[in-house]
């Protein structure tokens, strides 16, 4: 899609969700994802912990180690999925 | 949802020793996917999953050289005091080993599921010598059927591991013959029930793999049970 074009209305109410897999998916990134966790499992736990996140969860109470290790999962250098999605834009 | 390769993925964490205390299959409401939620310690109360998922993954990764096709995206694994865990744990039902039962319900601790089977526990090792008891028979099972389902006999040598003779009857059988020293007697019945019987006195066990449990004698020596399954084949 370019830029200044309108996009497809079905496909914007799809994209109208915080489920990560499913934006993954839209975005057409799923099977290079998939590919490059199979070449690097630091990345698949580190994704595996990501996807546990809601838009529920960002109000609830947690505790300082599961916020670092949510943190730690999307910012690692190497592994993170930060990282990765990076490569991609 | 693969509900075969969740029951080996549960049966193989087992076996690596990572413990898991409820399991189950859920499609959650909100996104509409199916997860296999996997309840372990490695988990702590409140406690961070990363760690967790690099122990269930590196399981993953071994099953995927022998072959194991299950999607690694479609898993969770949660604390066994997790809400879920619990209604999990609360929820579950059927044999040991077995098949998981559907939830009938529509949350599980705070997640609204719009379906959801969970597993029934692994069979602890008594349980499990009487599962394999019974499959080694290669017998239809038929819960229920009573004196009309089939059964099948076969006389074994306790020594040499091996079937003397072998037949099959309905309700009562004919001309039952005495065993000798060092034989038993192994039945399976359509209805579930594997019974065994030694020439010595108290030498009787039974087995219901309906209801997984030993009903009569307790758990045969493993002596007895390892004959009989080298017979069998």
């Amino acid at each position: 899609m370019k830029s200044e074009e309108f996009p497809d209305k079905k496909f914007a109410e799809k994209c109208w969700t915080h489920n990560l897999p499913q934006l993954l998916d839209l975005a057409g990134l799923k099977a290079d994802f998939e590919a490059s966790l199979k070449a690097d499992p630091d990345l698949l736990d580190n994704w595996d912990a990501v996807k546990e996140w809601t838009e529920e969860s960002r109000y609830a109470r947690t505790t300082k180690a599961k916020a670092e290790n949510l943190y730690e999962a999307i910012t690692d250098k190497k592994h993170g999925v930060l990282s990765w999605l990076k490569l991609h834009w | 949802m693969q509900i075969k390769e969740g029951q080996t993925l549960i049966e193989r964490l087992a076996h690596e020793e990572v413990a898991v205390t409820a399991a189950g299959w859920v499609k959650e409401s909100e996104s509409g996917d199916w997860y296999l939620y996997l309840a372990t310690p490695l988990v702590g109360e409140d406690g961070p999953t990363r760690s967790a998922y690099r122990r269930v993954n590196a399981v993953i990764r071994k099953m995927q050289e022998e072959g194991f096709g299950m999607d690694p995206f479609e898993k969770k694994v949660i604390g066994p005091h997790d809400p879920i865990a619990r209604d999990m744990l609360a929820n579950r039902g059927g044999r040991p080993g077995g098949p998981p039962t559907p939830f009938r319900g529509s949350r599980l601790g705070d997640l609204d599921v719009e379906e959801a089977y969970i597993y029934p526990p692994l069979p602890n090792p008594e349980e499990q010598a009487g599962i394999e008891l019974w499959e080694c028979g290669r017998t239809e099972l038929r819960p229920g059927i009573g004196p009309a389902g089939l059964c099948r006999v076969v006389v074994i040598d306790l020594e040499n591991q091996a079937v003397l003779q072998k037949r099959t009857y309905r309700g009562t059988m004919a001309n039952p013959q005495p065993l000798s020293p060092g034989q038993l007697e192994v039945t399976w019945a359509e209805g579930g029930a594997v019974r065994i019987i030694g020439s010595a006195a108290q030498q009787r066990w039974s087995w219901s793999q309906p209801r997984a449990n030993w009903e009569e004698g307790g758990c045969p020596p493993d002596k007895v049970l390892h004959a009989i399954l080298t017979a069998m084949g």
